[in-house]
């Protein structure tokens, strides 16, 4: 755990003196947010439409910056490095920690930005955005790691992250959109309940998956 | 960890349907050194990576002897220092935090920092440790692989093509390191300059196809 700890800091230290992934997925978000509320004026949407943008632009969003991680060592030449220093297990947990914490920070400024925008984005059940807004992010960075070191090895890169992330995660973002509908309308904790446990199977089953997959992947 | 012995047993290395070589068995204990010397295109980066385990053999097996028994080579990697052009640090943190973040990811503990202020002097880029990789020369940068291999403390140091880049003073520092790793560490050379293949104490040549 220390060593995919390592990792998580080289990472957070690499991308804090470029900045590469923080500012682009900072554009992203601000620009689709704004086209969002051009595009809906001062129309009254329902909590599943605003549920439902709030995920796109994290599919969106997840698409350009997590799917970096593996692919900025590549093209550095630094996949070798940690191939050399580095079990499969230490990199994989690295990079998967590197991505909850940027999807999480990525879900933060969503929320913000929702909030100052959007007088009908109101969560009414405060623990299940919570649980949603973590659970999602642990969700997107279980399948976007996976994906991303397989990707990362492809020639057409860009473009192979959304189509293969998309059917990966459609479960994942059905069942957040629900979850997150079911927060704004101010439902109990108990009635998420079913979603919750979507959401933990799905981040199990991948992580489970990927613990299996990644020494091939990850080697040669 | 302490590598007491390498042994590589008819190894052979194919990509599809090209052979890369074949049949390679070899020897290298404590005390030992091996030149793998070959033109362009033979294979002696590949049979390097082979030796690591960064690349599995298409025929044959690489074992490490650790005294108390043998082991594939990726699970004794902690114990090896490989300086490569093929592999690169990160050019957006200093020489320091690269040293510093590796051997983390390498050992989880922080290095010593008394040994790679030394290693920084020895390879003649202490004035440059806390600056970006970026604005290195690519000499500096090899230097700085050395300091990496080295900080490790390994039993095994691979080297593959080990002066490129290289002006002549740090060749010479190159040089002398090998020659005191060679006390009672195995260096493995992979080289196709005549003069560095005579550092070590036996040669293999691989021939192209």
């Amino acid at each position: 755990m220390k060593r995919a700890y390592a990792v998580l800091q080289k990472d957070i230290a690499s991308e804090l003196r470029t900045r590469y992934a923080v500012n682009s997925l900072f554009m992203f978000v601000l620009i689709s947010v704004s086209i969002i509320l051009f595009a809906l004026r001062s129309e009254n949407v329902s909590v599943d439409i605003l549920a439902g943008l709030y995920w796109v632009v994290m599919f969106f969003a997840s698409s350009i910056g997590l799917s970096r991680s593996f692919v900025s060592e590549e093209e550095r030449g630094t996949a070798l490095t940690l191939q050399l220093i580095a079990s499969p297990m230490s990199v994989y947990a690295g990079k998967f920690l590197y991505n909850a914490v940027l999807s999480l920070l990525l879900n933060l400024l969503v929320t913000i930005l929702y909030f100052f925008f959007f007088p009908s984005f109101q969560i009414a059940s405060l623990d299940i955005f919570l649980l949603v807004m973590l659970l999602g992010s642990l969700g997107f960075s279980a399948a976007s790691t996976i994906l991303a070191a397989i990707i990362a090895k492809a020639n057409a890169r860009g473009a192979l992250f959304p189509v293969l992330s998309f059917p990966v995660m459609v479960p994942l973002l059905m069942t957040i959109m629900n979850a997150t509908a079911k927060a704004l309308e101010g439902a109990s904790l108990e009635k998420a309940a079913p979603e919750f446990q979507v959401l933990i199977s799905y981040i199990i089953v991948l992580v489970g998956g990927s613990y299996l997959l990644f020494d091939y992947v990850w080697k040669d | 960890m302490i590598i007491r012995s390498i042994q590589a047993d008819k190894v052979s290395k194919k990509f599809g349907a090209r052979k890369i070589f074949s049949e390679i068995s070899f020897r290298v204990k404590q005390g030992d050194s091996l030149s793998i010397a070959g033109k362009n295109g033979s294979g002696k980066s590949t049979l390097c990576k082979v030796i690591l385990g960064l690349l599995s053999p298409s025929l044959g097996v690489v074992k490490y002897d650790l005294g108390n028994g043998s082991v594939d080579p990726a699970d004794a990697r902690s114990a090896v220092g490989f300086v490569s052009p093929y592999f690169s640090l990160y050019e957006d943190l200093t020489g320091m935090e690269n040293m510093v973040y590796l051997s983390r990811i390498r050992s989880g503990e922080d290095p010593p920092r008394v040994l790679l202020d030394e290693l920084f002097e020895r390879f003649q880029i202490a004035q440059f440790k806390h600056v970006p990789v970026r604005t290195y020369s690519s000499g500096m940068k090899q230097r700085l692989k050395y300091i990496f291999a080295l900080a490790g403390a390994p039993s095994l140091l691979i080297l593959d093509e080990p002066t490129s880049n290289l002006d002549e003073s740090g060749s010479n520092i190159v040089r002398t390191a090998c020659k005191e790793f060679q006390k009672d560490g195995i260096l493995i050379i992979a080289s196709n300059e005549a003069e560095e293949v005579q550092w070590c104490s036996a040669t293999i040549t691989l021939n192209s196809r």
